[in-house]
């Protein structure tokens, strides 16, 4: 007799996972706590989130949309000026600490840096440098923006049962005067100085210590308040580690993966979905990425978020189930793809 | 001046006002009406010059609100008025939250996926030479019922609105005509006066002149034509 003879099935590998189809993979997760329709759910993190909102919506979910568009505003038209990705209009959160930097800045623990950047005569807000395509009229317009949008930030951290956050990044850039850059100056705005703009990895301990603040000051806020992380499955773009884009994205989702797992583990009020895992591991044989190697396919998001969906068990409204339509073209807004377009290779 | 009218239901009423209004207002205006209901524009498609349809019914619509003409020739006529047409001028009443670019993009994205922008693109096809005609796009009238807001809210968001909208039309070579200030009672509904005893538009088949349902809010009578249309004569005539 040894403790292993009393493990269910999906306790080990072969009869888990090698001897069945991947699609038929079963309790991948048992949920901590519930998640029904009624549920009032905000999202942020990195471009995988995007999936996770938009999932939430179509099927019915009371997804927290704290920054809604105008309403004749086209979807094309949102997706451009980035409404109704995240439960306020934040842009990619991709690393712990960004996301304590913006809940301080939204809670007033402390002041945004009055940095912006000029091209022309647009104004780009380095905390969200994509928001507008275009850049903003006027520094007043971009500090009004702004201003909307940490309040939206923090209401949607308030008026939510569950904050679904996917960690994307452990490489993140600095400014000198200590605020993080969303992603390094110069690619989606701004200009690079390699005497202002610093580069940090970070490691498990800053990306956790980082998390615990967030978590401690959203509860702090929102006493009830319970956490889903995620892992993004998608490799990075680029790397400045110094290593290869690959050891580079294995140190990166590993110290993600194993913050998360440890924060689960801890608390009973978080707890962690494997969508790194069901789209990443060996036993899928890569097929739920593009032929980039790094794009999950609209099959893949579908896969997870079936997934996600069969483990929360039965809901008890009509048509909450229904999955959303696979779309060939349902691409995520993700700024850290600009970085390919300096890849060397891809150069003239 | 020839004006080609183009529209929907809505257009009833304002043809109907346009029979009331002074005759010395009219005097050198030569409308003509274009109008079938619903979503019936949408079979009309530019071939050539002309605006053509391959609906029989919406054929036999042109040719009863025009008074005998099967297409529409937007060349002959010195303004296309694109009225109605599912096209609402919508605006966030709280729109200091909106950058000047998405306010212009919501306003722009509410007429281009509109029926009203359909028929705008149809039209601009028929410009085949460089007889460029002025197309002024007229939003539907604000659903009748009232709400609470100063007349200074009111007039503030009308001015706010009206000027996003033309700015964001005049990009794609549109002007904007907006429901008239004195007919709103909020600010985004119109008198509930306007609408009661509305009638519907007559397109020569059995439901011509017959009053809309009295939960009917979204259709306005002959008074808000007139109205609209005596507005539109003058703004015309003072540009």
């Amino acid at each position: 007799m040894n403790p292993y003879r009393a493990l269910g099935e999906y306790k080990f590998w072969r009869s888990a996972i090698a001897n069945k189809s991947i699609f038929n993979i079963e309790n991948i997760w048992l949920p901590k706590f519930s998640i029904k329709p009624r549920t009032r759910i905000s999202t942020y993190g990195s471009c995988f989130a995007q999936h996770i909102a938009r999932h939430f919506r179509e099927r019915g979910y009371k997804w927290v949309n704290r920054e809604p568009a105008p309403k004749t505003l086209s979807d094309e038209s949102k997706r451009r000026f980035s409404y109704e990705i995240f439960s306020s209009r934040s842009g990619n959160i991709y690393t712990t600490s960004y996301l304590y930097q913006l809940l301080r800045y939204a809670f007033q623990l402390e002041t945004p840096p009055e940095l912006l950047w000029e091209k022309g005569d647009r104004f780009y807000d380095p905390l969200r440098p994509s928001i507008e395509p275009d850049g903003f009229l006027s520094k007043e317009e971009l500090l009004r923006s702004r201003e909307v949008f940490l309040s939206s930030f923090r209401e949607s951290v308030v008026d939510c049962d569950v904050f679904v956050f996917t960690l994307g990044l452990t490489e993140s850039w600095f400014d000198v005067s200590g605020f993080e850059y969303p992603i390094c100056p110069g690619t989606v705005a701004g200009e690079f100085d390699q005497d202002r703009h610093l580069f940090k990895n970070q490691g498990y301990n800053s990306v956790k210590r980082s998390l615990v603040d967030s978590i401690k000051l959203m509860r702090e806020h929102n006493p009830r308040l319970k956490f889903l992380l995620t892992v993004s499955p998608v490799p990075l773009t680029a790397t400045m580690s110094g290593h290869h884009v690959l050891p580079a994205t294995t140190y990166s989702k590993s110290t993600l993966r194993a913050v998360a797992g440890d924060l689960a583990e801890s608390r009973r009020y978080v707890d962690y979905f494997p969508s790194y895992e069901l789209i990443s591991s060996a036993h899928t044989r890569g097929i739920f990425y593009d032929t980039n190697a790094r794009t999950v396919v609209p099959n893949g998001v579908s896969f997870v978020m079936d997934k996600f969906f069969e483990c929360l068990g039965p809901v008890d409204r009509k048509g909450t189930h229904a999955p959303p339509r696979v779309s060939a073209t349902d691409d995520v807004l993700c700024d850290e793809e600009i970085l390919d377009s300096f890849s060397t290779s891809e150069r003239p | 001046m020839k004006i080609c009218f183009i529209g929907n239901s809505h257009a009833g009423a304002i043809r109907r006002g346009l029979e009331l209004v002074d005759d010395s207002l009219k005097d050198g205006i030569d409308i003509t009406f274009f109008a079938y209901g619903g979503r019936g524009f949408s079979r009309v498609y530019a071939e050539g010059e002309a605006l053509v349809t391959d609906n029989s019914s919406l054929r036999e619509g042109l040719r009863f609100t025009s008074g005998g003409l099967e297409s529409i020739v937007p060349s002959e006529y010195d303004i296309i008025v694109i009225y109605g047409l599912g096209f609402y001028s919508y605006f966030p009443f709280d729109a200091s939250r909106y950058s000047d670019a998405v306010l212009q993009n919501s306003c722009l994205d509410s007429f281009s996926n509109s029926l009203a922008g359909h028929l705008y693109r149809e039209v601009s096809k028929t410009f085949l030479t460089n007889s460029i005609k002025k197309i002024l796009a007229c939003s539907t009238p604000f659903p009748a019922k009232s709400e609470n807001h100063s007349k200074e809210e009111i007039e503030r968001h009308f001015d706010r609105s009206s000027e996003c909208y033309s700015n964001a039309l005049r990009r794609i070579g549109c002007d904007f005509f907006y429901q008239p200030l004195q007919t709103l009672s909020g600010v985004e509904c119109t008198k509930e006066s306007f609408s009661k005893g509305s009638l519907k538009l007559a397109t020569g088949d059995e439901n011509d002149d017959l009053p809309h349902d009295i939960s009917d809010k979204s259709h306005m009578n002959e008074v808000f034509g007139k109205y609209w249309i005596e507005h539109f004569l003058k703004k015309l005539g003072s540009n």
